[in-house]
């Protein structure tokens, strides 16, 4: 059984690279999307079993976050973005991602709620 | 006149009253031929003609020879009608002569002669009835006399009446019209010959008719030749079109053949009345509305003190000085004691350039009220030039546009908050991920290091990042700051709320709370969000200055439809070199980290939003006080 990957989504290459350099012994594969339409090409291949986004980048935005939503509504979503407003925070909130951080984060904060979705993923597709 | 009378002309004088006829001497007494007749008639100075029945000349005197220019011996046995009168005369004199002779009683008739070589002259003749002893008659005895002077002054007199501006009427003792002229008529709007002989009381307004006759009649006894009847206060005419109007008259009198004729010389005022009524009304328009325009109308001196000649009753509302507080030589000068200093010179210069080029000036400045506030002026002015174009005075304008500076400000402000707002969104967008990426290195790193001295550095790094983070924060939420939105709300539970919110801090400062709230204060119009956060900001200022102890003290007082809210500490207060910048963005005395110097800041903005002001005092070492006006609530249940 292929193991399901984690899609990270960022247009920062430093930022991608950290992501990833941290991510690693989470033992998922990683995939790294550089804009929203690559993002929407690899989900559309292969469902991740955790996406981590930016918000603002090409082809990015709320639309963004909606279109994933709608093509693999059962994988959890974190989005980060730079110094957010409540508003966004909200509207996220509302299209149902699973996370919402500020850049900067704290890569603890992070990491520790990967770890807990992915989990709680994991537990609820445990074959019965 | 001279045109026509050199042209024969003659008037019959008809209307003159009816005398009795002249005595006639015994006729043997006036016989040409009688010396005593001839000596009374060479020495009367009257032209004395004697006239057989047949009208023939029988007597001729000197002076008949002299006027005529004919001598008796060349006249004797001639025509009268022929010799004296002029033929377009002829008919009606002789048509005179014969009643005369036939009994009637002695006729005058004027005739003017012009005699070749001499101006016109007038004559008055009286012809009377010579009869003999018997009673039969025996001719006519014509008595002439040279009237042209008096003619020239009656026609002149005529003249003058006629063409007077003013109505002249006569009336004699039994207040009967005697002359009434064109004036008059006009005046009263009707015609003389309709009113000739009438009583005069037709003029005059029912209720006046007996005081008037009573005045008439004193003024009757008095010796007093004239005048003005107008001295008892106005008098009143009635035109015969029933309208009543006020003149003004002056009366004389005269006695002229033992009657008493008093001559009334009559203006009316109704022109002068309207034209009074209507300067009046325009002064009364023009004091009106000088003294309800929201601002103050002034002429002054152009002088450096702008000594006031004239400033209108908006006066006290713009500057809180009565009018009369400001006039020339009063100790308060518009220039010294209203005029913020640092606009005075400017003032000057602008007012001065203007004048210069006789140009109308308009300036914005500001003004010190009598009670210390400031307020912006627009002002309007003009240089007045005499009639030599000497500058005689400045007249102008004022008008408070404080309010409109306000609102500018306030729309400035949010203007400047917008575009703070767009700029602190960028940048934040643009250094969040390089920020994520040094904190997330540095974390990584430092999970990843044994090195004491590299993981030291690294946790710097990363603490370094956080109070980026922070300061970012708090720049974002100033300028993402929703706009105020007024409402009811109370003060006092607004302030134990958000005291509630720092009571750990107070607690573990040792800080003693004294809240002291007046009676009438309780509800104001305000964003309790808002107001609760710029307690906040204000609380742990505060605190910040307390941290050995103290007292924070929060008393509100209601003044003038406002509330006097205060918050003061017992702290370490706030050196007169800060006091001047602690509202200004981003100046903070707080230890690096601890503060980001935009929580003043957002107080007065705030502050602002709600239409009020705020002041802080302080004594280094003894405390700082933070007073803030806000609007009380308007109830509205108002009578």
């Amino acid at each position: 059984m292929v193991r399901p990957t984690i899609l990270l989504v960022e247009d920062d290459h430093e930022m991608r690279s950290l992501l990833c350099d941290e991510l690693w012994d989470l033992g998922y594969p990683l995939k790294e999307a550089a804009d929203g339409d690559e993002a929407l090409q690899f989900l559309l291949a292969t469902p991740p079993a955790l996406i981590i986004t930016d918000l603002r980048m090409p082809a990015g935005g709320l639309d963004y976050v909606a279109r994933l939503r709608h093509f693999a509504p059962a994988c959890p979503i974190i989005v980060m973005t730079c110094f957010g407003d409540a508003r966004t925070r909200a509207d996220l909130l509302r299209f149902g991602v699973a996370a919402y951080f500020d850049k900067p984060v704290r890569l603890g904060d992070l990491k520790d709620t990967i770890k807990r979705l992915l989990k709680h993923e994991e537990g609820s597709n445990m074959p019965a | 006149m001279a045109k026509r009378n050199s042209k024969v002309k003659s008037r019959r004088a008809t209307t003159r009253p009816p005398r009795r006829p002249p005595r006639a001497p015994g006729s043997r007494a006036l016989r040409g031929d009688d010396p005593r007749f001839r000596f009374i008639a060479s020495s009367s100075g009257v032209l004395i003609v004697v006239l057989r029945t047949t009208a023939s000349i029988v007597e001729w005197n000197k002076e008949a020879e002299r006027f005529f220019g004919l001598r008796r011996e060349e006249v004797l046995g001639k025509d009268y009608l022929e010799v004296c009168i002029p033929a377009s005369e002829r008919e009606a004199v002789e048509h005179d002569l014969a009643k005369v002779g036939a009994g009637d009683p002695a006729r005058v008739f004027e005739i003017l002669w012009q005699a070749q070589g001499h101006d016109p002259r007038w004559v008055s003749w009286t012809a009377t009835r010579l009869v003999n002893e018997d009673g039969t008659a025996d001719g006519l005895f014509l008595v002439g006399q040279e009237i042209t002077l008096l003619k020239e002054q009656g026609s002149r007199l005529d003249g003058i009446i006629r063409s007077a501006m003013d109505a002249i009427i006569t009336v004699d003792e039994a207040q009967r019209v005697t002359l009434f002229n064109t004036a008059a008529e006009r005046m009263f709007g009707c015609r003389a010959e309709d009113v000739l002989g009438q009583c005069i009381d037709r003029f005059i307004p029912e209720r006046f008719r007996e005081r008037h006759r009573e005045h008439i009649r004193a003024f009757g006894e008095t010796k007093v030749t004239s005048r003005s009847m107008g001295r008892l206060g106005t008098i009143f005419g009635l035109r015969a079109n029933g309208e009543e109007f006020a003149l003004e008259a002056s009366i004389s009198q005269a006695e002229t053949g033992g009657r008493k004729l008093f001559t009334v010389i009559l203006r009316d005022l109704t022109d002068r009345q309207r034209a009074m009524q209507a300067l009046e009304e325009s002064q009364r328009f023009m004091s009106t509305l000088m003294s309800n325009l929201p601002g103050m109308v002034y002429r002054c001196e152009n002088a450096r003190d702008w000594p006031m000649e004239f400033v209108s009753q908006g006066c006290l509302a713009l500057t809180g000085y009565q009018p009369e507080e400001l006039l020339r030589n009063r100790e308060v000068t518009f220039g010294r004691d209203l005029i913020a200093p640092e606009d005075r010179d400017r003032v000057w210069d602008e007012v001065q350039a203007a004048v210069r080029l006789r140009q109308p000036f308009s300036l914005l400045y500001r003004i010190a009220t009598k009670h210390g506030e400031t307020r912006w002026v627009w002002e309007q002015g003009r240089g007045v030039f005499g009639a030599n174009d000497e500058l005689v005075a400045i007249e102008g304008y004022l008008s408070d546009i404080t309010a409109r500076k306000r609102v500018e400000e306030q729309l400035r402000r949010t203007e400047q908050l917008a575009e703070l707002g767009v700029l602190a969104s960028g940048l934040a967008h643009e250094i969040g991920t390089p920020m994520n990426v040094i904190l997330g290195r540095a974390e990584y790193l430092l999970q990843r290091s044994e090195d004491e001295a590299a993981r030291k550095g690294l946790a710097t790094i990363v603490r370094q990042v956080e109070r980026i983070t922070k300061i970012m924060n708090q720049l974002l939420a100033y300028a993402r700051r929703r706009p105020a939105e007024l409402r009811r709300m109370d003060l006092r539970r607004t302030v134990e709320e958000t005291l509630e919110m720092i009571q750990e801090k107070l607690t573990k400062h040792g800080i003693v709370v004294e809240i002291d709230f007046d009676g009438a204060v309780s509800e104001i119009d305000g964003d309790p969000d808002q107001i609760s956060q710029v307690l906040l900001n204000l609380f742990l200022n505060a605190v910040h200055a307390m941290e050995q102890g103290g007292t924070l003290r929060i008393s509100a007082h209601p003044r003038q439809g406002e509330v006097m809210l205060s918050v003061s500490d017992t702290g370490q207060g706030i050196s007169r070199e800060h006091l001047t910048k602690i509202f200004e963005p981003f100046f903070t005395t707080k230890e690096v980290g601890k503060g980001t110097g935009l929580g003043l800041n957002v107080v007065t903005g705030i502050i602002q939003e709600h239409h009020g002001s705020i002041t802080v005092e302080s004594e280094p070492g003894s405390g700082t006080t933070f007073t803030m006006t806000l609007p009380s609530h308007r109830t509205q249940t108002r009578p």
